[in-house]
């Protein structure tokens, strides 16, 4: 079945790019432009996979992964963070938060993909 | 793809454009003293964002940079570094390199050379606090590349190297495959693996048997388990892992792909990659598993169900991406259409110039038919309406050229740090009514006289700080740069706060260079304008800023190209203003046809206040053959076009003239004229492109019998109405 990924990300070129080299590997991606839409986006949604920035205007990528990470039904969804940050400091929040993996921006189509199905069987 | 990526490009060039703004409004008010958080993490957002992207499409340069600019923001937003004064310039100046970074990623300039800011921000970050942020800065290039590289990071997981010598100490590590099985392994000399999860590493949405999945993918097999740990079933958590799994991985797969593998493993899970021995199993290893049981934690059933599936068969997700494309690609993209919300479309512009040349012919059409046929008919086949959808065409095409005029405003503040670093001086600049609309061909075209206007402002209006102080005025420079709009005319100001204009010394430099002469009398207004005149440049020695050759003329003339004109206003000591007033669009015009002599003319609607046929006694004549209209008891100044235009004087009374008012800078003035004709829409048609620019005169136009009429600019009309020429402007186009 296609796994289903909702992808947060303030920057709209972002958005576009993840979502056009990851629907070429057959990826159905939803797209939400901030932590909030996010959340609500994961509500109706509920997809397979959810990957999200760190650094969004209203609530930011680490919000967000507390925040879905506390509802039951997304106890055991994988998140992946993609973010330029990479201090080890940041990622032990996002860890913390409840993030599954931590991929740094710029990404590799390829190596997303491999990392997705890492994370998402 | 590749045009896919080449439209994701050009938004993501638009979004750095935005985040550019965003950014240097940020510096600024942090350059200004408010350095609150909501401040500071806007800056770094929008930094960030643009090295996100930057790194995306494969802009090195750009990348490189602004994550060393992004670092030093990171330490100022965690408080680690103090926002002085000082280091809130030094970020602007950064600001400015990063902006050349962005222009040179859209290949619009050359790389800029950044040794000299990456050095003074390295610096920044050094001295920000103490070791932290140094170590910071040094770590970043390594780490930068590795983002270049496109790699992905791992949550602080170090794997563990042993060496074989250890291994032959320690065989208990591992568990014993049985003759057969160990010397396959030791035959091609693959790799060991021993992966214990931690006991949740099954939190945050992680799934150890995925990572097995991938080590079998790579061709890998699990070769033991050791299933010791796992309690009695009552003490059995679900949740958490149990299980050390052994795997076996070929050697031809490298440690990088396989320590890639253990990316998103918790750091605290137990791992170990050993090459080219065959794993021994510890003597107290119970059993031996040839497939991984499923594992203990109740999970969903398609995880259980691709994990049974793992050892045999290919997982699921293991088919080509190409035949995965195949299976269920064209849904999402349609799904997307329906969410994102505003649709653009980018044109080439000269399309819209073409529009725009159209809308202007059939703007003339309307009145030709308006003007040849008779009412009746003009109703029976609704022309008005004809001529009203012409207008609301019209009103579109121009609100598609239509900009606001904060694009030509944006490089004025880099332009300004530059100048106060050259002049060594101290300005602030105030901007207002950037989001006035002009149309585009405008915006285009006022960018240099704006510029040297600010040029002059800061090199020769604007004092040092030493002088300013000894002059009882704020050490710090003021420059005000404003837009309005006012009827059909934009009004772009730049008003400085410094010495005003010399008119001793300009009036000897124009003496002394023959443009006026020795004897001439001039008021204070017409020696300001002669640092219009060509050739004149009032700078003792030729600075870098503003001696360029170019003088205050060219501006001028390029203004009076645009159907503009340029006013200057100064005070000693206070300060000079200058003003620019131009057309909102360089192409149609509201305007009234009024006969003149038998001539006719158009004046922009937009000045027109009101028309009055003057009653007898309400004209009367003032002092030197001046005269005023009595408009319900206050005077407006009257000036007869045929006087200005020096055409044979009517012979016809006041009373069957028509004064028409209009509104100027130097307040309300009535022009008479012989009749009102009509009120229309005309299309201006450039006189420059065959004639010098002509003071009074915006342009002509055609009218709906075929014949020309000519445009008239009421405000340079009534300004050389007020100051006839007493002296001689050599060269002065008009």
């Amino acid at each position: 079945m296609t796994k289903r990924i909702l992808t947060v990300d303030d920057s709209a070129s972002m958005r576009m790019l993840l979502k056009a080299s990851l629907t070429k590997q057959g990826f159905a991606i939803e797209t939400a432009d901030d932590g909030e839409h996010g959340l609500s986006r994961m509500c109706e949604l509920s997809p397979d996979l959810l990957i999200t920035d760190i650094n969004m205007p209203k609530m930011d990528g680490f919000e967000l992964i507390e925040a879905v990470r506390g509802m039951p039904e997304f106890r055991g969804t994988p998140i992946l963070v993609l973010s330029t940050e990479f201090s080890d400091e940041k990622k032990a929040r996002a860890r913390s938060a409840g993030a599954t993996g931590w991929i740094t921006k710029p990404f590799d189509p390829d190596k997303l993909g491999a990392a997705i199905r890492k994370v998402c069987p | 793809m590749s045009d896919d990526l080449d439209d994701i490009q050009a938004i993501f060039f638009e979004e750095c454009n935005e985040g550019l703004a965003v950014a240097e409004a940020g510096l600024s008010t942090m350059a200004d003293g408010d350095t609150s958080a909501d401040v500071i993490a806007g800056v770094f957002r929008a930094v960030h964002s643009i090295k996100g992207g930057a790194g995306a499409f494969g802009h090195e340069a750009l990348q490189s940079f602004s994550h060393i600019f992004e670092n030093l923001l990171d330490e100022v937003r965690a408080g680690r570094i103090e926002p002085t004064a000082d280091t809130c310039k030094n970020m602007l100046l950064a600001f400015d390199v990063l902006s050349d970074h962005v222009q040179a990623a859209q290949g619009f300039v050359a790389v800029p050379d950044d040794a000299a800011m990456l050095a003074t921000l390295e610096a920044l970050l050094a001295e920000g606090s103490g070791d932290a942020p140094a170590g910071d800065a040094a770590a970043s290039p390594e780490a930068s590349a590795r983002a270049a590289e496109g790699e992905a990071d791992e949550f602080g997981f170090m794997p563990v190297v042993v060496d074989i010598e250890d291994l032959d100490q320690e065989p208990d590590a591992f568990v014993d495959l049985g003759d057969g099985d160990a010397q396959e392994s030791a035959a091609d000399a693959g790799w060991s693996i021993r992966f214990a999860p931690s006991r949740d590493a099954m939190a945050n949405g992680s799934e150890p048997l995925l990572v097995l999945r991938e080590l079998e993918r790579m061709g890998g097999e699990v070769v033991g388990v050791e299933t010791a740990p796992l309690p009695p079933l009552r003490e059995l958590d679900p949740e958490a892992a149990y299980f050390t799994w052994f795997v076996s991985v070929p050697a031809t797969v490298t440690r990088s792909d396989i320590e890639e593998a253990f990316d998103f493993v918790a750091p605290d899970s137990g791992i170990d990659i050993v090459e080219g021995v065959a794993p021994s199993a510890p003597e107290s290893e119970p059993e031996l598993q040839p497939e991984p049981a499923p594992e203990p934690a109740l999970e969903a059933d398609e995880k259980s169900a691709a994990s049974d599936a793992a050892p045999s068969t290919p997982p699921v997700e293991n088919i080509p991406p190409a035949a995965a494309a195949k299976a269920a690609p064209p849904a999402p993209p349609a799904e997307a259409k329906a969410i994102e919300p505003p649709q653009n479309i980018r044109v080439d512009v000269s399309k819209l110039d073409m529009l725009l040349n159209l809308v202007g012919e059939l703007v003339i059409r309307n009145s030709i038919l308006a003007d040849r046929l008779d009412s009746a008919d003009q109703q029976r086949v609704e022309l008005p309406e004809l001529a009203r959808l012409t207008r609301e065409i019209q009103d579109n095409v121009m609100s598609l050229r239509a900009q606001p005029i904060r694009q030509a405003f944006s490089r004025v503040p880099r332009m300004l740090r530059e100048l106060c670093s050259a002049t060594n001086k101290d300005v602030v600049l105030e901007v207002s009514g950037e989001a006035t609309e002009v149309d585009k061909s405008v915006i285009e075209k006022i960018g240099e006289p704006l510029t040297h206007m600010i040029r002059n402002a800061v090199d020769h209006g604007i004092e040092g700080t030493e002088e300013r102080v000894a002059k009882a005025k704020p050490a710090q420079g003021n420059l005000k740069l404003s837009a309005e709009q006012r009827g059909a005319r934009i009004f772009l100001r730049v008003a400085d706060d410094g010495r005003g204009i010399d008119r001793e010394r300009v009036l000897a430099k124009a003496v002394e260079k023959g443009i006026v002469a020795s004897d001439a009398t001039l008021s204070d207004e017409e020696i300001d304008n002669l640092i219009c005149a060509p050739g004149f440049s009032t700078a003792e020695t030729i600075s870098s800023i503003s001696g360029r050759g170019v003088g205050m003329d060219v501006v001028r003339s390029n203004v009076e190209a645009l159907g503009g004109r340029i006013e200057i206003s100064s005070t000693p000591g206070k300060g000079t203003t200058f003003t620019m007033i131009l057309p909102l669009t360089l192409a149609i015009l509201d305007g009234m046809v009024v006969r003149l002599c038998g001539q006719r003319y158009v004046l922009p609607l937009s000045n027109v206040v009101e028309t009055v046929q003057p009653e007898p006694g309400q004209m009367r004549p003032v002092a030197n053959s001046s005269e005023v209209i009595d408009m319900r008891g206050t005077y407006v100044p009257v000036k007869r076009l045929s006087e200005l235009f020096q055409l044979p004087p009517a012979d016809r009374e006041d009373e069957d003239s028509v004064v028409i008012i209009v509104e100027t800078d130097a307040g309300n003035v009535g022009l008479m004229v012989d009749t009102i004709e009509d009120r229309r829409e005309v299309v201006i048609k450039s006189l420059d492109q065959n004639l010098y620019p002509i003071r009074g005169l915006g342009g002509a136009t055609i009218l709906g019998d075929g014949s020309i009429a000519l445009i008239l600019d009421i405000e340079a009309l009534v300004a050389s109405a007020n100051s006839p020429s007493k002296f001689v402007l050599k060269g002065m186009a008009a």
